[in-house]
């Protein structure tokens, strides 16, 4: 971790990037360029994040009339990609290898909730991870039941009893974000872009999952959520389909060392031989993808700033740790 | 009126000393206490109501007046309860106007008074105006600014937390800001409920129809329309699908302002490749396509339904109605467009409910033999029931080509270069015709309801 962190500190110190406001909803848009903070009070811990930050939408409210931003720092970026190092998540994302409720738009509207919540880093957890994930399925996703499988995820083998308390964090969530759990497509891609070779990105959903699909919902009857101790069901659609075209693709969008090594984070093709154990995937594997994960960001951090046109001078110099990354409608 | 409004004076003073050094904080809504005092809540709502009805500048006999009386009930043990409401209002409807709306003033009104939006105090629930599967809607009063508003409380089962369609209607209509969709003012969530506070709008196109039966003023019709393609347009343009377009939903105001409301079912649809229902839209109000099945869709939805409120201002009934099942509504859509072939619509026969044994022939007809109000009126208008009636939703009419088609015309031209939040019957010119009949007054030309409005506003 601490080898990436100083490889981003010699990034430039800030971008902004401003996004036409057509298409976005004008209380978001000004609600964004509110979050952009003094980075003096970002070092010294964020204290009551979203009340201070509320306090001034309501002072500049009526005069606002810039571009849509929201800033984010690096560090932010950095510590939501660090939760895909993360054993537990990474065994739940390869179990999802249909992308059913963590494809890439999910996982950025995700993102976009801690930074509407105000999240600080230590906040960036698995727990709150899991709470945003199910708030951005509910929004998002017409088809029901594929969420339920969070549940044995974020709550282990006792879930049935806690997932009252789990939607009443996910409410709690939705109330700190104002409520504005609606995101655009767009505000998803100027996520995306950041890093946009990052594994969780290239998680795309099919289209065959996509849609209307009602039809095949009675093809599993019993849809209780699975949980980590089961293997994943073998999606008759997707059987070694796609999947495979997208390790050129990944090495591609990535410049330079890694593409050679890399394994796709979420092999499901080498798993999906193995679909009838009912343990999970050995740890091993778990922690081989952590390592290249962690690698890839850090040589992303880099090439994602060099893209991109410092503008904002008022963020800090070369020493701020920060760095700007914005997107948002 | 003096005397009120002295009484209004006192009563702010009074107001002032109960927040007591508050005021500093008005604008940031900061550390406010959360509770008051059993007592001084009820002195506090009958300062709220007399103030906002002062603020209207109507006259005490005006027709609004009459709706409550602040009499406050000793018996009853709950301050919700300290105002009655008379219930002897002849038509639910128009008649009980708001007293702020279309007023130039009250907007720029404040209390100063120490409420503050997203709590539940800050609001009185009048009387109740209905009860759905899992919200009650209640006519109420801001205590903020005294403007009449609509809430609609949300039961929470303990289970399930905030239900998934409130999260959606909630965060949709946050961003939501325009003149033909109904505004979302406020959110007041609790342990037990959650409580969305709307504009208040004094009726449905539902009640509507039912008070002017055997169809609506075609320059009614042509108004409505265009305000609901208007909102159409403005939430397509936000990839927003409404799915559940039918006249229950479409509230009217005293001018004839239309709002589409009940976000309930609707979602966005900007992200890709995500999973959508297909049981969306009351039956009589679905479209073809996903009556047949069909897997994707888009804004061509809402646009079907529309299509269909179109027929039934017309009317006066609805046009493809009383079914139960999919296929009879089918049926019934192909009596009138003729079923579809890989002719006129190519792939249909590949959507799963397409079974072309099961369903009668039958031949595309001219739309005026099936609604003879159609024959009464210039070819335009059925020309554009004609493109928003289309099956192919490929070849369905846009919200936005809609809004230029000739049938509307007749317009004022600037009603089409409006803000959006701008009501049209801002436009000069722009005003509803008294409709024909009416069950309340059928022995009176002019409706009552318009009279004091006419005056006041």
């Amino acid at each position: 971790m601490m080898k990436h962190t100083s490889s981003w500190c010699q990034t430039p110190p800030s971008v902004t990037v401003r996004v036409k406001p057509n298409s976005a909803r004008s209380l978001q848009i000004r609600r964004g360029l509110r979050m952009k903070r003094a980075n003096g009070q970002d070092a010294q811990g964020p204290p009551q994040k979203s009340q201070s930050g509320r306090r001034r939408e309501e002072m500049h409210y009526p005069k606002m009339s810039l571009p849509p931003t929201i800033v984010i720092q690096r560090q932010e970026m950095a510590s939501y990609f660090r939760l895909f190092a993360d054993d537990l998540i990474l065994d739940f994302l390869w179990m999802d290898c249909c992308c059913k409720m963590t494809d890439k738009y999910l996982l950025a509207m995700t993102f976009v909730y801690f930074k509407r919540a105000h999240f600080t880093l230590a906040e960036f957890t698995r727990r709150n991870f899991f709470i945003a994930l199910y708030l951005a399925n509910t929004m998002e996703e017409d088809e029901e039941e594929n969420k339920y499988e969070i549940f044995p995820w974020a709550l282990g083998k006792n879930w049935r009893k806690q997932f009252p308390r789990f939607l009443k964090q996910r409410d709690k969530l939705w109330t700190r974000i104002e409520y504005r759990a609606a995101v655009s497509r767009r505000c998803c891609e100027e996520v995306m872009a950041i890093v946009p070779s990052h594994f969780v990105w290239q998680r795309e959903r099919l289209e065959h999952h996509s849609g209307a699909q009602r039809q095949y919902g009675d093809r599993d009857q019993a849809k209780m959520p699975r949980g980590p101790t089961a293997s994943p069901l073998l999606c008759a659609l997707c059987n070694r389909t796609a999947r495979l075209d997208q390790g050129p693709d990944f090495s591609s969008s990535s410049s330079g060392g890694s593409s050679g090594q890399a394994p796709h984070p979420l092999p499901p093709h080498p798993f999906t031989s193995t679909l009838g154990l009912e343990k999970t995937p050995p740890r091993a594997t778990a922690s081989h993808k952590k390592v290249t994960a962690t690698k890839r960001q850090a040589q992303h951090s880099s090439c994602c700033c060099a893209e991109k046109v410092p503008r904002d001078k008022s963020s800090g110099s070369l020493h701020d740790p920060s760095m700007d990354w914005i997107g948002k409608e | 009126m003096e005397e009120l409004s002295r009484w209004v004076r006192e009563a702010g003073r009074f107001i002032r000393r109960c927040c007591c050094g508050e005021e500093e904080e008005n604008e940031e809504e900061k550390g406010r206490r959360e509770e008051e005092e059993e007592e001084e809540e009820v002195k506090m709502e009958e300062l709220s109501f007399r103030k906002s009805r002062s603020s209207t500048s109507l006259p005490p006999a005006e027709s609004d007046a009459y709706q409550f009386s602040s009499s406050p009930s000793g018996s009853q043990p709950h301050w919700f309860q300290t105002l009655q409401v008379r219930r002897f209002r002849v038509q639910r409807g128009r008649s009980n106007s708001d007293p702020l709306r279309g007023n130039s003033q009250p907007d720029e009104f404040t209390w100063k008074s120490g409420l503050r939006f997203g709590t539940e105090n800050s609001y009185l629930s009048l009387e109740k105006l209905g009860e759905g599967a899992y919200a009650s809607v209640y006519k109420g009063i801001s205590r903020i600014n005294g403007q009449l508003v609509a809430l609609k409380v949300i039961r929470m089962k303990t289970e399930e937390g905030v239900p998934f369609t409130a999260i959606r209607e909630a965060s949709l209509l946050k961003g939501l800001k325009h003149a033909n969709v109904v505004l979302l003012h406020d959110i007041i969530h609790t342990r037990e409920s959650l409580t969305l506070v709307f504009e208040y709008v004094q009726t449905d196109l539902a009640q509507y129809l039912t008070q002017h039966p055997g169809g609506l003023h075609s320059h009614n019709v042509r108004i409505f329309m265009f305000q609901l393609l208007r909102g159409l347009c403005y939430i397509h343009s936000r990839r927003i699908l409404h799915r559940d377009l039918k006249p229950q939903n479409l509230l009217i105001s005293y001018l004839g302002e239309l709002k589409l409301a009940d976000f309930g079912l609707a979602r966005s649809k900007s992200i890709p490749s995500q999973t959508f229902s297909s049981e969306v839209v009351t039956l009589w109000y679905r479209p073809p396509d996903v009556l047949l099945g069909s897997t994707d869709y888009s804004t061509a939805l809402d646009m079907w339904g529309a299509g269909c409120v179109f027929v039934e201002m017309l009317q006066g009934a609805p046009a493809f109605p009383g079914v139960s099942d999919v296929f009879e509504q089918l049926q019934k859509i192909w009596t009138v467009v003729g079923v579809p072939s890989e002719n006129s619509w190519p792939g249909v026969s590949q959507l799963p409910n397409y079974k072309p044994d099961w369903f009668l022939h039958s031949e595309p007809k001219q739309l005026r033999s099936v609604w003879k109000r159609l024959n009464q009126l210039p070819y335009k208008t059925e020309d554009l029931v004609q493109r928003m009636l289309t099956v192919r939703p490929a070849d369905r009419i846009s919200a936005l080509d809609s809004l230029k088609h000739p049938y509307f015309s007749t317009l004022p031209p600037p009603i089409m270069h409006l803000r959006d939040t701008v009501s049209i019957f801002r436009v000069p010119g722009v005003v509803l015709e008294t409709e024909v009949r009416d069950i309340c007054n059928p022995g009176r030309k002019v409706r009552p309801s318009l009279l004091p409005a006419a005056k006041c506003w």
